[in-house]
């Protein structure tokens, strides 16, 4: 039945999503042949810098609109789908309410992360053009030197950084996922406005995992060691080493948050939801 | 046999303010169709959600087939809402693989011919048909499992007279012994002579539980002329 669910969830997102992406690919393919691909030493000048920064403006926008909209479709269809005209069929078929909410969250995530490597592959496409390259190759020293890939770290190389942050995106992306179906779980316990109820309660659950955060990492030392080491001990300042840290630390909050929120959903589902 | 339905002090309240259901008190057997009647707000459908655990009760329990709402009741009620609860981007063919897919009592040649009898297209989109149209394909989906308790609100509400004799057929003809069907209708003229049995709910309590032969025989009067009576505003 699993299986079942989640072909039907991941095909009423694939309605949306695949173009969306595509869009955002064709327009990165563009912009890297049409600009970024043509930027050259020579041809700088006051026009050409203000044109670029322009169009990485541009570039960056269309990727945050393509992660929030493949987050607001993913949670839009979670509600249609079990909470308005729709839950009167998705309730009353022979499925407990633990397989809907798994199925829909493997069908979220699996999009989220799919965003994720698109977000990746986009960022590739426009940035690392081969002047970018070139210029990269010329200073890789001075580059790994300044963001702290010495002593223990020296060994890691790009690709196996780049993969951790891979990982650690789609992990994100998974809890973000969650995130918002617990938080259209939580509107509905409104008795009326459950939509306006559904954003009040993830602006809510933002508020509070953001100032988790910040105790986590204040509790931790890693925000004051930033504070100081940013100012008069700026040499033993390590940024990979920083990096590594607020990476564990976020993950943990990540597996805290995640699992308490599905739950929460998971029992909101069960026992109080009244489709009106 | 099991009764097919039981309800102890089933009541329903919304927000503490507004009761739609006061402890109601019922057993349905098999082998009957029921006609669920009441004007408007009297909770019928509140009491229909209930046994479809889409709402959840805030007193009472409800026994189907001997079980509380859940995944083996859902196996064996098929439940028609008032609305429409399909995903409108599907289309019609779409709609039959998806509760084929779910519902192991469904049966796709009975589906299928029913559609053929109505010339519903089966390659249209939901979103392309009219509303008696869409109510039309669900009525057919849900008609064509063999569940225990078929649930139906309003299934001829939005319907032409012409194709109302159709459904009270189809209706009919999957009537068994061993199934009930629940119906809750505003048009009673219209379903009065396929009943067994009617309910009269008024302001969220039971006020008649009485067989179609007994309203006629020991008052005279038909159930609409009755329902007429005890409802006059």
């Amino acid at each position: 039945m699993l299986s079942k669910l989640i072909k039907y969830d991941m095909k009423s997102l694939n309605r949306f999503l695949p173009v969306l992406h595509l869009f955002i690919l064709l327009s990165s393919i563009m912009i890297r042949v049409f600009i970024t691909g043509r930027i050259k030493p020579q041809t700088s000048s006051e026009q050409t810098d203000f044109l670029i920064i322009l169009c990485y403006v541009l570039y960056f926008t269309m990727i945050t609109a393509l992660s929030t909209g493949t987050y607001l479709i993913a949670g839009i269809r979670f509600y249609k789908n079990m909470f308005s005209d729709e839950g009167y069929l998705t309730k009353t078929l022979p499925i407990t309410n633990g397989m809907h909410l798994l199925s829909k969250t493997i069908a979220g995530s699996i999009w989220a992360m799919v965003n994720m490597c698109f977000v990746y592959l986009c960022s590739y496409v426009v940035i690392w053009t081969p002047y970018i390259k070139s210029v990269v190759d010329e200073n890789k020293d001075d580059i790994l030197q300044e963001f702290g890939f010495v002593g223990k770290y020296a060994g890691l190389s790009f690709s196996t950084v780049l993969l951790i942050l891979l990982l650690f995106s789609c992990f994100g992306a998974i809890s973000s996922i969650i995130m918002i179906y617990a938080s259209v779980a939580l509107g509905q316990l409104f008795s009326s406005h459950r939509v306006l109820g559904a954003v009040v309660s993830y602006f809510v659950i933002s508020t509070l995992i953001s100032v988790l955060s910040v105790v986590a990492m204040a509790l931790l030392g890693s925000e004051t060691r930033l504070i100081v080491t940013s100012g008069s001990l700026e040499d033993e300042f390590n940024l990979v080493s920083y990096m590594i840290e607020i990476m564990k630390i976020s993950a943990g909050l990540m597996i805290i948050t995640s699992v308490i929120l599905y739950v929460a959903t998971h029992c909101i589902m069960n026992k109080k939801i009244n489709l009106i | 046999m099991n009764p097919i339905l039981e309800c102890y002090g089933l009541t329903k309240s919304y927000n503490k303010m507004y009761t739609a259901l006061n402890n109601l008190n019922l057993t349905l057997d098999r082998g009957q169709i029921i006609g669920l009647l009441g004007p408007n707000g009297s909770g019928k459908t509140t009491f229909i959600k209930l046994l479809n655990d889409v709402l959840v009760p805030t007193q009472g329990e409800i026994r189907i087939n001997g079980m509380a709402p859940g995944v083996e009741t859902k196996k064996i009620v098929s439940y028609l809402p008032e609305r429409t609860y399909l995903d409108e981007t599907m289309k019609v063919k779409e709609t039959i693989q998806y509760f084929s897919d779910f519902y192991d009592n469904f049966s796709d040649e009975r589906a299928y011919q029913m559609l053929d009898d109505l010339q519903i297209d089966t390659n249209a989109r939901l979103k392309t048909l009219s509303k008696g149209t869409k109510e039309k394909v669900q009525l057919i989906l849900v008609m064509s499992r063999d569940a225990d308790l078929y649930v139906l609100d309003e299934p001829i509400g939005g319907v032409d007279p012409a194709a109302r004799d159709y459904i009270l057929s189809t209706i009919l003809n999957n009537y068994n012994e061993k199934a009930a069907i629940l119906i809750s209708t505003h048009l009673i003229q219209d379903i009065e002579n396929i009943l067994d049995r009617v309910l009269f709910i008024k302001q969220g309590q039971l006020v008649l539980n009485a067989t179609v032969d007994e309203i006629r025989t020991e008052q005279g009067k038909s159930v609409d002329a009755l329902f007429r009576e005890v409802f006059r505003c």
